[in-house]
């Protein structure tokens, strides 16, 4: 118990007070020859510092130069890149089945008049009279099948989406929308 | 116009006759004169001093080195500009002490690097006790290891209080002095050292007495 006491005695003598420690701090100094070399230094970044003297205004145009503008130009960058490969993000997202379907129905509906008797198929080539219209309808797909007259193996071109009314006989065409 | 030059010319100190009893305000002058060289002896002057401010706030002697050039680079550039409101040397410590700030904050994951130098004859009291009653190679690793877990608790305080303790305790600047050069109160500089020295008791417990 008493060594014990003693030794804790010990160590509190030994132990130091802050104040001990930053005197410590006061007498680390670096050794003589370092101010030798420091002086040299200094003279050389003075001497350095006089001759690159510029103005404020050449101090910009170089920051700019030498940094904004990389920066600049790496944003411009990565901009286009990111502007290039929207449309393919944009495709992929058409490329989903279900949607294209429904995406392709709706503008059909939307652009095919209400057709009760069809006149005429606009084939760009020839104008085709209908011989028969019937709508087809179902909750994926909206069109419409044209019977025409015309001629036989005859290939024709077709504007699918343009169709005028009454009907016809006559040998016969289909058209699919 | 007439009236400043000849009131320069009759103020401005002959350069040749310049020593170490020349005030500060008189090289000053000299400076922005166009005499170069008596910045020379305001740098033999406060080299020292403005070393030591940075070592201790940045704890590598390789970055004080650098620092300090700097400030005195910055000093001789911007000496036209000191109006002799403050001190010189006060004016030199706040360039020091910003230009310090400025470093540390751009170089945050720098190592430690400590002088090797102690001028032992300098340290009294319970450490000079303590180091007497040692064997010289005992002596040295014991100031080592005090020296780098001082460096590190330092490091550990912000850089406000860091500087604050560095300012007071081992520069030995007067509080509104501090206060001066960090542009606050005194009372700021005040609390400032009470926290920084509980903080610095704290990370010291093992060696320190509280």
């Amino acid at each position: 118990m008493d060594t014990e006491m003693k030794k804790n005695n010990n160590k509190q003598e030994n132990q130091l007070t802050l104040g001990d420690l930053f005197q410590l701090k006061r007498q680390e100094k670096p050794v003589s020859e370092f101010w030798d070399e420091f002086n040299v230094q200094l003279q050389q970044k003075m001497m350095g510092s006089l001759v690159d003297r510029r103005t404020p205004i050449c101090r910009a145009w170089e920051f700019t130069v030498r940094k904004l503008l990389p920066i600049s130009l790496a944003g411009s960058a990565v901009a286009a890149l990111l502007i290039s490969m929207t449309p393919f993000w944009e495709s992929d997202d058409s490329v989903s089945p279900s949607k294209g379907i429904v995406e392709v129905a709706v503008s059909l509906k939307s652009l095919i008049p209400e057709v009760v008797l069809a006149s005429t198929i606009d084939f760009h080539e020839a104008d085709l009279s209908a011989t028969e219209v019937a709508s087809l309808e179902s909750r994926e797909f909206s069109g419409m099948e044209i019977s025409a007259t015309s001629a036989v193996n005859e290939i024709y071109e077709t504007n699918p989406l343009i169709a005028s009314m009454e009907a016809n006989t006559g040998n016969s065409v289909e058209q699919l929308f | 116009m007439d009236t400043t030059e000849k009131t320069n010319s009759k103020i401005l100190p002959n350069p040749k006759t310049l020593n170490a009893d020349s005030t500060d305000s008189q090289l000053i002058e000299l400076v922005n004169a166009g005499h170069t060289n008596a910045f020379n002896s305001l740098v033999l002057r406060y080299r020292d001093r403005v070393f030591s401010v940075v070592y201790n706030m940045t704890s590598n002697r390789e970055d004080a080195n650098d620092v300090t050039q700097d400030v005195f680079v910055k000093a001789f550039h911007n000496i036209h500009r000191f109006q002799q409101k403050s001190t010189f040397f006060t004016w030199l410590y706040r360039i020091a002490v910003n230009t310090a700030i400025s470093f540390i904050k751009k170089n945050r994951n720098r190592q430690f690097f400590s002088l090797e130098n102690f001028e032992e004859e300098g340290i009294s009291g319970k450490l000079a006790e303590i180091l007497s009653s040692r064997k010289h190679s005992r002596r040295e690793l014991l100031l080592q290891e005090l020296q780098e877990k001082l460096n590190e608790a330092l490091q550990k305080l912000s850089v406000k209080h860091r500087t604050t303790v560095v300012l007071f305790e081992i520069e030995g600047l007067s509080h509104k002095d501090i206060g001066e050069i960090l542009n606050c109160s005194e009372g700021t500089v005040r609390s400032r050292l009470h926290y920084a020295k509980n903080e610095l008791q704290n990370y010291m417990k093992e060696y320190i007495r509280l």
